[in-house]
């Protein structure tokens, strides 16, 4: 068990090594002189020679690449160019903000994914099943900006029950905010559950038909029993190794969403970087957001592992 | 298979759906009722007889560019998507095939791309070299890599071990045959099928860029970049924006309708 854990980990740190030097090597294309940005357009080609030299700009690339990779693994990423700010502050307010998205997203969809899939999965093939696929299919099918759109004009234009933007107001009530937070993690939660109900569809299907199922059920115990007792539990797994492992899809999600909602994310904060050529800003917050990808996908494959005898075991 | 298809109702809707769009692509130039970027007296517009769908913040006529704009969508999309297929699938198979040393390798690069969020990617390589249509069709192609190569190194596997495979190896045949003519023919259904969605990916993808600015650079009327520039009149003219997410998304449902059709007549075999 210590070596699979040693090997996960091992296996994070070379995913997060090989990401840094893409995201070092990208950003070497930008073609932007951050010394010459520090300086303003009319400083003299002099100064800004120098101050390239003072920020080791004029060193070859993987010597840059070491210096940046040791800072950022003491917590400095540097300032960002636009907010003249350290990109690590900038970065730690927003992360909080899109993980409160997120985990929102989350807990609004997995129930209601999980539900609508088993009770496609246990009546296969009879008219719930075919509903909910159908559902799930469409779901599937519209990418998050335009569900959006569909959510904004339906609730927000037409029956004008919630806001169209979420700029988040300390001084609101309670109320007031969670008001402004239900349409984007609606958007967010459909850009996922039709996929999470399709996986655990199909994975409560195959349950169902599996023999422990049956024997239970000749045994006489209870339909009901059986797929509360048995059937579910079993069922769970593919789906939740499946959400975990689509978080990349996830993150996606929530960059759409903070931009159609302003909502002032990290995910937002980011794509207004790239938009500004901030590219300090940029690799920081995509080496951030990359982390946070790949530790998710770690944990999920940990907690696969603790869930499933037959890996642990096998 | 192509007479098998026309049973499978879902295919067929999906087949008119994606028909109906790509001959509005092909034809845009004579069914447009004005140029995509002619400006004409009023901006914003109200649907009228003259402007269908009413006029943009620029005073272009909207149906014009939502016909327009499907080309970016019928043409880059499979584009892109069939050049990652060119990389990913000599990738694919080889890893699958060969096995050993240079599967191991293969498949690590392939497993640490896939952690990278792909919106991410695009971004960031599309900041770096600049917005245009080949930046974004190579972002694209680049980020469907890595899926391509799994599929195909998974498909491959199973496929090996069959007899035909041994048999050619018995008679002696080259690798080479090997792969192209007794293992490529026999897993190309379901990459067919994969295809088909990945296309579908590669649709929402080029719209998400477009509605994140990052997109086809203006002014060529792209769906994506269409909401992202009306979106600020919502409230005041929904049309503006409605029109391109509605004709987005049932581009990517004719596509996924297909390949559930598809896949159903692969099952039934």
């Amino acid at each position: 068990m210590l070596g699979f854990l040693l090997n996960r980990i091992g296996t994070m740190l070379l995913t997060m090594l090989v990401i840094s030097m893409l995201v070092f090597f990208i950003a070497e294309v930008v073609p932007i002189d951050p010394a010459r940005n520090a300086l303003g357009r009319y400083a003299s080609q002099q100064a800004v020679d120098d101050l390239r030299e003072k920020m080791g700009l004029d060193r070859p690339a993987p010597v840059r690449y070491f210096n940046w990779i040791s800072n950022v693994l003491r917590g400095d990423f540097g300032d960002s160019i636009h907010f003249q700010r350290p990109v690590r502050d900038l970065v730690a307010v927003r992360l909080e903000r899109s993980l409160t998205l997120a985990g929102l997203g989350f807990a609004f969809m997995i129930p209601l994914g999980l539900a609508l899939g088993c009770i496609a999965g246990i009546n296969e093939g009879k008219p719930p099943d075919r509903i909910i696929s159908l559902i799930s299919s469409l779901f599937v099918s519209v990418p998050a900006f335009a569900s959006g759109i569909f959510l904004i004009v339906i609730f927000s234009l037409w029956l004008g029950w919630f806001p169209g933007v979420s700029i988040p107001d300390p001084d609101a009530s309670f109320l007031e905010s969670a008001k402004k937070l239900i349409l984007p993690i609606l958007v967010l939660a459909l850009d996922e559950i039709g996929y999470l109900a399709r996986m655990t569809r199909v994975s409560m299907a195959e349950v169902m038909k599996s023999d422990y199922i049956r024997t239970a059920v000749l045994k006489g115990i209870p339909k009901r029993k059986v797929i509360w007792r048995h059937a579910l539990r079993n069922a769970f797994i593919a789906p939740f190794t499946a959400i975990m492992l689509h978080v990349n899809w996830l993150i996606g999600g929530v960059v759409v969403v903070e931009v159609l909602f302003n909502y002032p994310g990290l995910g937002r904060l980011l794509l207004d970087a790239a938009l500004r050529n901030d590219i300090t800003l940029l690799m920081g917050g995509t080496l951030v957001l990359t982390f946070v990808a790949v530790a998710t996908q770690v944990v999920a494959d940990i907690g696969l592992y603790f869930m499933n005898p037959r890996i642990r075991f096998g | 298979m192509i007479s098998e298809l026309a049973w499978s109702r879902s295919a067929m809707i999906g087949v008119a759906i994606i028909l109906f769009w790509v001959f509005v692509g092909v034809a845009a130039p004579v069914i447009s009722p004005y140029s995509p970027t002619e400006m004409h007296d009023a901006r914003l517009q109200s649907p009228s007889p003259q402007h269908w769908l009413g006029t943009d913040h620029l005073a272009r006529d909207v149906l014009s560019r939502l016909f327009w704009g499907t080309r970016v969508v019928v043409a880059l999309a499979p584009l892109s998507v069939l050049l990652g297929i060119l990389i990913a699938a000599p990738l694919g198979l080889i890893s699958g095939y060969v096995g050993g040393k240079l599967d191991t390798l293969i498949m690590r690069g392939v497993d640490i791309l896939l952690s990278f969020p792909t919106l991410l990617i695009y971004i960031l390589i599309i900041t770096s070299f600049g917005p245009s249509m080949l930046v974004v069709i190579i972002s694209i192609s680049l980020g469907s890599i890595p899926p391509i190569t799994r599929i195909i190194r998974s498909l491959v596997l199973d496929v090996r071990t069959k007899d035909y495979v041994s048999a050619a190896r018995l008679r002696g045949e080259q690798r080479r045959y090997i792969l192209l003519r007794e293992i490529l023919p026999n897993v190309s259904g379901p990459i067919i099928v994969d295809t088909t969605i990945r296309i579908g990916y590669a649709i929402m993808a080029i719209g998400a860029l477009g509605f994140l600015g990052l997109g086809i650079p203006p002014p060529t009327p792209d769906w994506g970049g269409m909401i992202n520039e009306g979106r600020q009149w919502i409230f005041a003219m929904p049309w503006i924006v409605l029109a391109p997410a509605v004709a987005l998304s049932s581009v990517v449902i004719g596509l996924n309708l297909l390949a559930d059709g598809i896949r159903e007549i692969a099952q039934q075999r």
